[in-house]
C-alpha cells in the first residue's frame, strides 16, 4: 500500500533507569572503584540508553510507537522506568 | 498515636488473621504497638512460621527447626546440602528471583561452615508454546546463569518439566552441596548471653518490603504503590561474603552463623537467640542502610541479598573487620544476646525501644492442623479409564520427543559453567545423576533432584514414594549409596481440605520412603500458595538426594559403549499394564491424567538396588540406566542418542507397553563375553532379568522387531525440541 | 626437574584459582597465591591469571582490575621480560583491558553463558606456549565457559604469529576464529579456553596438557 506523504525519520532516545529502592550492583562497585582512586564521588547511577530510529509520516505517530515500544517491549516495569526524549538528527 | 481499631486494621492489612491478632494480644497480655506488629506479620508469615506444615514437618525430621542445612558424613567431611524454592519471587521477576533464589540456598550451606561446592536445579514451567511462559522459561535460565557462574559454583544437574499446571506459577527450586571438615561445622544456635550480634555484607534497603499498610512509602511519580521493592541479587558480593564468611568462621571466638534470609534481620537475630535460649538486644541505628529515608520496620523486616548474621565474643570485631574490608562488605555489631528470653529492639543504643516482646511468643508461630479426609477427586482419577491410542509408535516417539520435558535440555545447561572448581566428574547429559569429587581421595559425593507432579497429583502417597525411590535408583545407576535426602514441597494453598490432605499424605510418604531406604530427610523447604485464581498447582514434592562413591574410578554412566555389547532389563520383567496411570506418554498425546501409577515394592527395590550396586562394584557392566519418565522405549532411545550407537532387539509390542510406566527397572549393557557371568549371578541372587539385545552402529537405528526408527532422525528432533519451540513466533 | 614457580593472581571475584593450583601441581609447577594487592617485584616464572568474575565483571569484565596494584607488577615484569604471562578466561579479559594483550573480548553471538568443549587447532608451534606440539597431532579438546568469549581485534593490531590456536568451530562468532593469542614479545598468552581444566582423565581430559609441558619446556631450556 502505497502512502500518500514520504515517511520521515524520527529518532527518540529511550533512558531506562531502576526504580527507586532498587539496588544497583554496577553503580554500587563502580562508586567503590571511584572512590578508592580517589575521585570526589557521591553516587554512581547505571542506566540504559536505547536509541531509536522510527519511520513515520509525522512527530505524533512516531512519538506514540517509541511509547509504545518503551513501555511494553524495553522496560521491565518490576525495576525500571524510562523517559523519552527526541534528538535532533545533525 | 495507638488505638486498638487502628492496631487491628494493620494487622488485618499486613495479612495477620483475626485469630492470629487475638492469639497475639493474648499471649502478649496487651496489644502490640505498630512497629511490633510489624514484626509479627513477618516472623508469623507463612514463609518464616511454617504455620500450616510444622505440624506435619515435626514428624518427617525431628530437627527440622534446628539449623541451616543438614548433612552427612564422608570421610572426615561433612556433606551439607539442602534445597529451596524461590516461586514467587520468579513469577514476578524472573531474573531476580531465580538469582536470588541461588543467593539464598548458598548462604544457607555457607552459614554452616561449608565451602558451597555445587548446584542443581528443578524447574517447572506451563506450556512452552505460551509467550509469557517462554518469558519466564528464559527469564529463569538466564538468573541461574548470570548469579551461578559468577559466583563460581558449578550447577551440575538438574531436571525440567513443562506441565500446563504451572502455567501461571512456574517453580524454582535449588539445591546446593557444600564440603566441611567435621569439627568445622557451624552452628545456628546462640551460646549464651553478652555475645555480640555481628552484621556482614551489602546494606539494607528496602528490598522485598511490600507498601501494604497505613505508614505508605513516599513514591517518586515513576512509582507505582502496588509494585513491591523486588529484591535483585549481586552475585559480586555474594561471592565475597562466601570467601569472608568462610575465613571468619576459622577465628576462634566466632560461635554461631545465620543467613539474612526471609524477614532478614527480624528472623536471623530473633530464631538464633530463642535456639539458645536467649533473648537479645537490636539497635537499629548501628545496621548499615542504603538509603536514608528507610523506615525502622522496614530495616527489620528488609530482604537486602547477601548479607549474614555471626554470633561473636567480644574481642573478635578487628580482625573480623579487617576481613570485610578485604572483601568490600559492610561490618556492625548490630546488637547483643540477653539472658532474658526477650527480644527488644531500639532505636539507637541507648535510646527509644521500639519493640520489647516475649522472644517465644515471637518466634513461635501458631500451628494449623486439619483432620483431612480423601477428597473424592482422588478416586475419580483412579477410575479413570487409560485411554486407548491409535497412533503408530513411530509417530509417538517423535512426538514425545519434541516435547519440552522429554527434549534435550542442552540448550539450558550449556548456560551453566558445569565444570568451574574442577570437581565435576560426570557432566550433564551422560547419567541418571552427577557426581563431585572429593579431591585428595577416591570418593565422591553422587547427587540428583527428582520429582514427578503427575504422579504426586494422582496419589500424593504412592507418588512421593516413587519419587524417593526413583531418585535413590538414579544414584545407583552411577554406583552410589543412597545416604540422605532434602525436600521441596511445592503446594497450592494449605487453607483448602484437597491441599491440606495432599501435604499429609505426600509426608507420609516420605518418612516410608526415606525409612526404608535408610535414607534421613536432614533439610528442607515448603512452598504453599502456588495457586492463581483459586487453582493450586499439582502436589510437587521435589527430592534431592545425596550419596557416595567409593571408588571414583568405578563410576558409571548410561551411554552404551560398543557393538554388539548386550542390553539386559533387570528388575520388574513385565509392564503392568494396569498400572500404568500418570504415564506421561499419555498426557502428551491425549491430555490425560487418571488411573493408577504402579507402586514401589520395598523388598525386592531394596534387592534389585543392592544388586545393581555389586554389579557395578564387580565392574561387570558397562552401562546402566534406570527405566522412569516415558517408559522402556523411551529409556533405549535416549541412551542410544546420547551414546551415538542403536540398537537391535525386542522390547514390546503394544503402545502400552512401549512407553507405559512401571517402577523397578533398571537397563544395563554388558560384554557378551560378561553376559553368562551377569546371568548366573542374578540367578544366585534371585534377581529377574531378561536380554533385550544388543548395541550396533548407529547407521542401523532402533529396531526393536515390529518397529524400525531412524537415529539421526530422533537425534534432529531430540536435540531441538526446546529450541524450535523457542524460536517459534519469537520477534 | 627445575621447580617452576608459579604465582596465581586472585581478584576479588576470581573463582578459577583453585583449579588453576591443581592443574599447575600436577604438571609439576610450584603455585604461590596472590592477592590482588600485591605490589612487590614478581619473583616468579610464570604468573597465571585464572578464570571467574573479577569484580562481579561489572562495567565490563575485566574493567575493575585494571587499578589493581598486581596489574603495576606484572606490567613491569612483562617489560622486563622475566617470565611467561598466562590469562585465562577472566584472566585473558584483565589482559587485553590491561593492554597486554590487543583486542577485546565481548558478547558471544548467541547474547548467552556458553559452556561446552570445543575443538582447538594449534597454528603456530613456535612460540614458548605451544613448542611442545607435534605438528602431526595438533588438533586438541578444550572446554570453553563463558558469557564475553568473543574475541575482536582489528587486523592492524595483530600479526599472523600471533595467534597460537584457532577454533575449527567457532562457538561464539570470535574474530578469524581465534581463540588464543600471544603479544609481540610472545611472553603473554592469552586465551578463553580453560586449560586450566584439562588435566586429569577424571575429568574427562587427556593427562597431556601441551601448554603447560611447552612452557615447561622453553623455562628449562639452555
Amino acid at each position: 500500500m502505497k502512502k500518500d506523504t514520504p515517511n520521515k525519520e524520527f529518532v527518540f532516545e529511550i533512558k531506562i533507569k531502576l526504580r527507586e529502592g532498587i539496588l544497583d550492583p554496577q553503580g554500587n562497585v563502580t562508586y567503590k572503584i571511584l572512590k578508592k582512586l580517589n575521585y570526589p564521588i557521591e553516587q554512581v547511577n547505571f542506566d540504559k540508553s536505547i536509541r531509536l530510529t522510527i519511520q513515520e509520516s509525522d512527530f505524533q505517530k512516531a512519538n506514540t510507537i517509541a511509547e509504545e515500544i518503551a513501555s511494553n517491549i524495553l522496560v521491565n516495569p518490576v525495576l525500571e522506568y524510562y523517559q523519552i526524549s527526541q534528538i535532533q538528527e545533525e | 498515636m495507638n488505638n486498638s481499631v487502628n492496631i487491628q486494621q494493620l494487622a488485618l492489612n499486613l495479612g495477620l488473621s483475626i485469630l492470629e491478632y487475638n492469639l497475639i494480644v493474648d499471649k502478649l497480655g496487651r496489644e502490640p504497638n505498630e512497629f511490633e506488629t510489624y514484626l509479627f506479620s513477618a516472623q508469623w508469615s507463612e514463609h518464616c512460621g511454617y504455620k500450616h506444615s510444622k505440624y506435619y514437618l515435626k514428624k518427617l525430621n525431628s530437627s527440622f527447626e534446628s539449623e541451616n542445612a543438614g548433612y552427612v558424613e564422608i570421610g572426615d567431611n561433612a556433606i551439607v546440602f539442602k534445597v529451596e524454592s524461590h516461586n514467587h519471587p520468579s513469577a514476578v521477576e524472573q531474573y531476580q528471583g531465580a538469582a536470588t533464589g541461588i543467593g539464598g540456598i548458598v548462604r544457607d550451606i555457607l552459614a554452616m561452615g561449608a565451602r558451597p561446592v555445587a548446584l542443581l536445579n528443578s524447574l517447572k514451567f506451563g506450556d512452552l508454546k505460551e509467550s509469557k511462559v517462554k518469558k519466564i522459561f528464559n527469564g529463569v535460565v538466564s538468573g541461574i546463569s548470570g548469579y551461578g557462574n559468577t559466583i563460581g559454583i558449578p550447577t551440575v544437574a538438574g531436571e525440567i518439566s513443562f506441565h500446563e499446571t504451572y502455567n501461571n506459577n512456574p517453580l524454582a527450586n535449588v539445591m546446593c552441596i557444600g564440603v566441611s571438615k567435621k569439627d568445622e561445622l557451624m552452628s545456628s544456635h546462640a551460646d549464651g548471653p553478652d555475645r555480640l550480634m555481628a552484621y556482614v555484607g551489602s546494606k539494607t534497603g528496602p528490598d522485598g518490603v511490600h507498601g501494604a499498610s497505613f505508614a505508605s512509602k513516599e513514591f517518586g511519580k515513576e512509582e507505582s504503590p502496588e509494585r513491591p521493592s523486588v529484591q535483585v541479587g549481586d552475585p559480586f558480593a555474594e561471592k565475597n561474603l562466601i570467601e569472608a564468611s568462610l575465613e571468619i568462621m576459622k577465628i576462634k571466638g566466632v560461635e554461631a552463623c545465620q543467613d539474612m534470609g526471609a524477614a532478614g534481620i527480624l528472623s536471623s537475630t530473633s530464631e538464633m537467640a530463642y535456639k539458645g535460649k536467649l533473648g537479645c538486644e537490636l539497635y537499629l541505628d548501628k545496621v548499615p542502610i542504603r538509603q536514608n529515608d528507610i523506615k525502622p520496620w522496614e530495616i527489620m523486616l528488609s530482604e537486602s541479598q547477601e548479607r549474614m548474621l555471626f554470633l561473636i565474643e567480644k574481642g573478635c570485631e578487628e580482625q573480623i573487620k579487617k576481613i570485610c574490608d578485604k572483601y568490600m562488605l559492610e561490618f556492625a555489631i548490630i546488637g547483643k544476646t540477653i539472658q532474658t528470653s526477650l527480644y527488644r529492639v531500639f532505636e539507637k543504643e541507648q535510646g527509644k525501644i521500639l519493640a520489647e516482646l516475649d522472644i517465644d511468643v515471637l518466634v513461635n508461630a501458631p500451628e494449623f492442623y486439619k483432620n483431612n479426609v480423601v477428597p473424592t477427586s482422588f478416586y475419580i482419577n483412579r477410575g479413570r479409564k487409560i485411554p486407548s491410542i491409535e497412533e503408530s509408535a513411530d509417530s509417538i516417539l517423535k512426538r514425545i520427543l519434541a516435547h519440552p520435558t522429554f527434549g534435550s535440555k542442552r540448550w539450558v545447561y550449556e548456560q551453566f559453567d558445569y565444570q568451574v572448581g574442577t570437581n565435576t566428574l560426570i557432566i550433564p547429559g551422560y547419567a541418571d545423576s552427577s557426581a563431585i569429587w572429593l579431591k585428595g581421595t577416591q570418593n565422591a559425593i553422587a547427587l540428583t533432584i527428582d520429582s514427578n507432579e503427575i504422579y504426586t497429583y494422582l496419589d500424593p502417597y504412592e507418588g512421593t514414594k516413587n519419587v524417593v525411590y526413583e531418585a535413590a535408583r538414579n544414584l545407583i545407576s552411577i554406583g552410589a549409596k543412597p545416604l540422605a535426602i532434602t525436600d521441596n514441597l511445592n503446594f497450592g494453598n494449605p487453607e483448602e481440605n484437597e491441599i491440606s490432605w495432599q501435604f499429609e499424605q505426600t509426608i507420609e510418604g516420605l518418612i516410608s520412603a526415606s525409612r526404608e531406604l535408610n535414607t534421613p530427610v536432614v533439610s528442607g523447604n515448603v512452598s504453599f500458595y502456588n495457586s492463581y485464581k483459586d487453582k493450586s498447582i499439582y502436589p510437587t514434592p521435589i527430592i534431592g538426594m545425596v550419596g557416595e562413591i567409593e571408588d571414583i574410578t568405578k563410576i558409571i554412566n548410561k551411554k552404551f559403549k560398543e557393538t554388539n555389547d548386550e542390553i539386559y532389563l533387570i528388575g520388574k520383567q513385565q509392564i503392568n499394564l494396569e498400572k500404568i496411570g500418570g504415564s506421561l506418554f499419555l498426557y502428551i498425546l491425549k491430555d490425560f491424567i487418571g488411573g493408577e501409577i504402579d507402586t514401589v515394592d520395598p523388598l525386592s527395590e531394596l534387592q534389585l538396588h543392592k544388586f545393581i550396586l555389586e554389579l557395578i562394584d564387580k565392574r561387570l557392566v558397562k552401562s546402566v540406566h534406570d527405566v522412569s519418565k516415558g517408559g522402556l522405549l523411551f529409556s533405549i532411545v535416549e541412551t542410544c542418542i546420547c551414546s551415538n550407537l542403536g540398537f537391535e532387539g525386542n522390547v514390546g509390542s503394544t503402545i502400552e507397553e512401549l512407553f507405559g510406566e512401571n517402577q523397578g527397572m533398571f537397563i544395563v549393557s554388558i560384554s557378551p563375553t560378561d553376559s553368562s557371568k551377569l546371568e548366573e549371578f542374578a540367578t544366585t541372587k534371585k534377581i529377574e532379568f531378561k536380554k533385550l539385545g544388543k548395541v550396533v552402529s548407529k547407521e542401523k537405528g532402533i529396531d526393536i522387531g515390529t518397529h524400525k526408527f531412524d537415529l539421526e532422525e530422533l537425534n534432529n528432533i531430540y536435540f531441538n525440541s526446546i529450541p524450535n519451540i523457542l524460536e517459534d513466533n519469537r520477534c | 626437574m627445575k621447580i617452576i614457580k608459579t604465582a596465581v593472581l586472585v581478584f576479588p571475584g576470581t573463582s578459577g584459582e583453585r583449579d588453576a593450583h591443581f592443574a599447575l601441581q600436577r604438571n609439576n609447577f610450584s603455585v604461590d597465591y596472590l592477592w590482588h594487592d600485591f605490589d612487590q617485584s614478581l619473583e616468579y616464572d610464570l604468573i597465571f591469571l585464572p578464570g571467574g568474575s573479577s569484580f562481579g565483571d561489572y562495567l565490563r569484565p575485566g574493567a575493575f582490575a585494571k587499578y589493581s596494584n598486581v596489574i603495576k607488577s606484572i606490567e613491569k615484569y612483562v617489560l622486563q621480560n622475566r617470565g611467561l604471562v598466562v590469562g585465562i578466561g577472566n584472566g585473558f579479559q584483565i589482559l587485553t583491558e590491561v593492554g597486554l594483550l590487543p583486542g577485546g573480548l565481548a558478547l558471544n553471538e548467541s547474547n548467552t553463558f556458553i559452556c561446552k568443549d570445543v575443538l582447538v587447532e594449534a597454528i603456530n608451534l613456535e612460540t614458548p606456549f605451544s613448542n611442545s606440539i607435534n605438528p602431526d597431532n595438533n588438533t586438541f579438546r578444550f572446554s570453553i565457559a563463558s558469557r564475553y568469549g568473543r574475541y575482536v581485534v582489528n587486523n592492524n593490531e595483530i600479526d599472523e604469529n600471533q595467534i597460537i590456536f584457532k577454533f575449527l568451530h567457532n562457538p561464539n562468532g570470535s574474530s578469524e576464529n581465534i581463540a588464543g593469542i600471544v603479544n609481540k614479545d610472545m611472553n603473554v598468552f592469552g586465551t578463553m579456553l580453560h586449560i586450566e581444566r584439562s588435566c586429569h582423565p577424571f575429568l574427562g581430559y587427556d593427562e597431556f596438557n601441551p601448554i603447560f609441558e611447552s612452557i615447561r619446556r622453553y623455562l628449562t631450556r639452555e
